[in-house]
């Protein structure tokens, strides 16, 4: 052979200028949006108001509040409480639908099963405020109910209202996992109970539950984090019932007091960093859970009897979540209605009225939502190609920033934004920008996930293959692997587009005059008990975001709400 | 149609590759070197996880070696990104761009290169025509079956006439009529273009078939570097012997050695054998392991005065064309002795007596890998 002695040389690492280029966009990008106004919340909430920004300066007296105010206390108690309560009885609701619609042959099964995903795509502020207009004093089912029924419901303004509506948009957290899980189960296991001998209420008890109960937890879990950071529900239904979010907004709008605010913020992260733990913990592979809808055929009960029950069953919950943004959709052409079943008078006026005074709300929002949108489509397949692709250092940080504002309380993303942009050197205060990167931060992972998920399912062959052919780094992205990625990306950025057009929490606290969005104008609307206007613009926000999901579905052929969770 | 010369193309010289590092480090090539001729068909053949697959993307410069050269043509390949060595790959799982017609897969290495269009669709039909497969130009590969979608690959890696064409394991995800067609073809396309080529395979009845030189690794190294018939009838080492064909080990002591032969006694008979290429001089009363393969063995009728192995049929295999007879003998020892069914069939319990002809038998040191 002629081999020379060869030289013990160590070539350069895999490691060229692109990548470099690009690991410095996303380390910028991360540090300046996330990290830092994380850091400044973090740092502010252990100064008290007044004093200088210094070490020295550092104090609890922020956080003592939470032992001598009442209100604070009484706002973390109803916090826990009414999450607490809604993760309840979004597994009271959630467990049944699934198991029937697992085991048992549902008619219009399909149909069923996405229209329950809606909950998770619709804005649940308009829901909130829809049941006002059901069960609200005035509410078209109030007296009904008292009447004729005699049942004295309690007042929808309070903790009833704002568990009932959460319930009601959350459950599907539980009932998509586990439909998922159920449907997918090995049919044999449970055939064995049954072959020795179990009855079936022992099988569901002892096989077939022990098994789906990670499931379940997880499901739980991911209902506990949202219910505790929502914002929009209580604004409008808690009236003197605070929590942790509301008070963060009163503390901020109230009296500018940004410490104090970064202070509960700081509390009700607790919350979702350790629901986070006991997610991570549950899963045990320490991914997140995956929502999805599709389900292997599994042996399925075709007894009429159970068909039609089940479907009864089905049709009333999944109706009665949806009934709020009907009644939006009924209300918004309604001339008068108060104290009746059904409006007593029709007409256009409350569009009329809606467009006239918010025509700069409706540009506003699709500016934002389409700009940020495209943005995190950019930004997004970027960070998950370099994310799955290169083999850098300290990619678990990466992976646990880009994911952090998605898991921490909306408005506490709110509050770091404001913190860290309002004073110098960026001086944002008001403008679209501070709202886009507000938007950006939060809505980053689903097209990060959706990218990264589709690299990490497609063969890296695919890509060496293209490399080997004569192709560089930047064709072959071009070329093979964004083409590859897109129909993820796409479902990734509907996700984004849809949720990002009725976006009340952040831009509540950073909107300015000049940047009124459609959310904010139906809060607005709401607070002026203009009912007509808000109904208006409430059922145009739900028919942009239903056709929205509706065609980008059609176009990819595929459900894009696997991309949600 | 070009046969192989003795010409130098590729030589991979002393090349290392390690992944992990601290305790989970794998050191999956280490100091491997070898020479690829001009328009020859090259194996690695080997055991899974004993490097084949890393060494072949440390030439195609999917990964860059921790020490040692590329070197082809003479020229330094080991900077060189994949896209700037002039090479061609058929990947395991074939690697077919699932969004591309099977004409746009093929046409891509000629697209990048910028070819003109006219040209594109002429060369395109010219590869798919080698393989075989100028009716499916329009069709998605996920439409082709697993033989097609070989062709394909096969296809693509050599539309624009690469100068070495490098192939993973690419029969493994067929059946197994289909693989041995697919490597007369291969082997046909590779001669046809006139292409030196570097093939991986953990099937040594595929590496004997297709291949002009083999070079057969062992836990990151090269063990031995030969043409088939060397590897088969002369292994360097008992590893390769083992691995390459089915193999008979005896322990034996060596009575003389002078160098090309040696006499040894085994199994109570004294017998003529070689010395294993390669290995070091064993003097005598030196321990040693007799090897000889199944089909070199002759038995017959125990004989007065005749010097061979006694042994006693313990089982019978009748392959149709042969019989494969193990038989064991005093002290435990057994054997494998393949024989065509000439002259009827032995019975089980039947003494008989194993002769080997002094070149069908070599000696390696015992202790040795
Ligand atoms: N990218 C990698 N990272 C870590 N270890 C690897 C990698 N690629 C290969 N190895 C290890 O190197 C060894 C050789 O692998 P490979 O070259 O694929 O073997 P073969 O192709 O002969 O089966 C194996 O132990 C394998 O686990
Ligand atoms: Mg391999």
């Amino acid at each position: 052979m002629a081999t020379i002695a060869a030289p013990r040389v160590r070539p350069r690492r895999a490691f060229d200028l692109s990548t470099a280029a690009i690991l410095l966009l996303v380390v910028g990008i991360l540090g300046l949006l996330i990290v830092y106004p994380l850091s400044r919340v973090l740092l502010l909430s252990f100064i008290k108001p007044g004093d200088p920004v210094s070490p020295a300066h550092l104090t609890l007296a922020n956080f003592s509040r939470f032992f001598t105010s009442g209100l604070y206390q009484k706002a973390l108690v109803n916090s826990l409480v009414a999450s607490g309560t809604t993760v309840l009885a979004s597994l009271v609701l959630g467990i049944p639908l699934a198991y029937i619609l697992a085991r048992v042959k549902v008619p219009f099964r399909e149909a069923l099963i996405s229209l329950a995903t809606l909950p998770l795509i619709l804005p649940p502020f308009v829901g909130a405020y829809s049941w006002i207009l059901i069960l609200g004093r005035q509410g078209a089912l109030t007296s009904l109910i008292r009447e004729g029924l005699g049942i004295h419901l309690p007042s929808i303004i309070g903790p009833f209202g704002v568990i009932v509506t959460m319930s009601l948009s959350y459950y599907p957290f539980v009932l998509l996992p586990l439909l998922g899980a159920l449907s997918s189960a090995d049919p044999h296991v449970e055939e064995s109970a049954l072959t020795l001998g179990a009855s079936p209420l022992r099988r569901i008890l002892t096989i077939t539950l022990p098994l789906v109960l990670p499931t379940i937890g997880a499901g739980a879990i991911i209902v506990f984090m949202r219910a505790i950071g929502n914002f929009g529900v209580p604004a409008l239904l808690g009236g003197e019932f605070y929590v942790l979010p509301t008070l963060i907004y009163f503390e901020v709008t109230g009296s500018f007091n940004l410490h104090g605010a970064g202070a509960i913020a700081l509390v009700s992260t607790l919350f979702s960093i350790g629901s986070l733990l006991a997610l991570r913990y549950i899963t045990g592979k320490g991914g997140f859970v995956t929502i999805t809808s599709q389900a292997r055929q599994m042996t399925q009960s075709s007894h009429p009897a159970a068909r039609w029950l089940g479907f009864g069953f089905c049709a009333a919950v999944i109706g009665i979540s949806l009934l709020p943004h009907l009644t939006v959709l009924l209300a918004s052409f309604a001339e008068r209605w108060a104290g009746t079943p059904l409006p007593t008078a029709y007409s256009l006026i409350n569009y009329r009225k809606a467009f006239t005074l918010s025509m700069d709300a409706i540009r506003n929002s699709l500016v934002l939502a389409v700009g940020t949108t495209v943005i995190c489509m950019i930004i997004g397949s970027l960070m998950a190609h370099t994310a799955a692709r290169k083999r850098i250092p300290g990619r678990w940080l990466m992976d646990i920033t880009i994911m952090l504002p998605f898991v921490l309380p909306g408005i506490m993303v709110g509050v770091a934004i404001l913190v860290a942009f309002i004073v110098p050197p960026f001086e944002l205060a008001g403008t679209g920008t501070i709202l886009m990167i507000a938007y950006f931060i939060r809505r980053l992972p689903y097209t990060f996930r959706s990218a990264y998920a589709s690299l990490t399912q497609t063969d890296i062959a695919l890509e060496e293959a293209s490399l080997t052919c004569g192709a560089n780094q930047s064709t072959t992205f071009r070329r093979v692997t964004l083409p590859l990625i897109t129909p993820a990306v796409a479902a990734g950025a509907t996700i984004t587009f849809a949720t990002l057009l009725g976006e009340l929490t952040t831009t509540l606290l950073l909107y300015s005059a000049r940047w009124k969005t459609i959310a904010v104008k139906i809060f607005e609307f709401i607070s002026y008990d203009q009912t007509g206007p808000a109904s208006a613009l409430g059922a145009l926000l739900v028919a942009a975001v239903l056709v929205t999901v509706y065609v980008a579905n059609r176009l990819s052929g595929r459900s894009l709400t696997s991309a949600l969770g | 149609m070009k046969a192989p010369s003795t010409k130098l193309k590729l030589g991979v010289e002393g090349v290392r590759k390690v992944f992990g590092d601290g305790p989970s480090q794998v050191v999956a090539a280490d100091d491997v070197g070898f020479d690829v001729r001009d328009g020859e068909l090259f194996t690695l053949l080997g055991p899974s996880g004993c490097g084949k697959t890393t060494t072949l993307r440390l030439v195609a410069g999917l990964e860059r070696p921790d020490a040692g050269r590329i070197i082809f043509e003479g020229a330094d390949w080991t900077p060189l990104p994949p896209f700037r060595r002039s090479i061609g790959m058929v990947f395991q799982s074939y690697a077919l761009f699932p969004h591309m017609s099977v004409f746009e897969n093929v046409a891509y290495g000629l697209r990048v290169r910028r070819i003109s269009r006219t040209e594109v669709g002429q060369r395109v039909n010219e590869a798919l025509e080698l393989v075989g497969l100028a009716g499916t130009r329009a069709r998605r590969p996920g439409q082709l079956s697993g033989g097609q979608q070989q062709r394909v690959a096969l296809a693509r890696a050599l539309v624009y006439h690469p100068k070495l064409l490098l192939l993973d394991e690419p029969l493994s995800n067929l059946d197994a009529k289909l693989r041995v067609y697919m490597r007369g073809e291969i082997k046909r396309i590779q001669r046809q273009a006139g292409i030196c080529a570097v093939y991986v395979t953990h099937d040594q009845e595929e590496a004997l078939s297709i291949s002009d030189r083999i070079a057969v690794m062992q836990a990151g190294r090269i063990a031995q570097v030969g043409t088939p018939a060397e590897i088969y009838e002369q292994p360097a080492s008992t590893f390769v012997a083992d691995f390459v064909g089915k193999a008979n080990f005896l322990e034996c002591t060596v009575l003389e050695h002078d160098g090309e032969t040696c006499i040894i006694r085994c199994g109570g008979a004294r017998l003529r054998a070689m010395a294993a290429t390669g290995s070091p001089p064993m003097p005598a009363g030196a321990e040693g392991l007799l090897f000889f393969r199944p089909e070199r063995a002759v038995i017959s009728h125990v004989r007065e005065g005749a010097s061979g192995l006694l042994a006693c049929v313990r089982d019978i295999e009748y392959l149709g064309s042969l019989v494969r007879y193990t038989l064991a003998g005093e002290g435990g020892w057994t054997v494998l002795v393949d024989a065509p069914p000439i002259g009827g069939i032995r019975q089980a319990g039947e003494e008989v007596l194993i002769t080997l002809a002094a070149d069908h038998a070599q000696v390696f040191p015992k202790g040795s890998r």
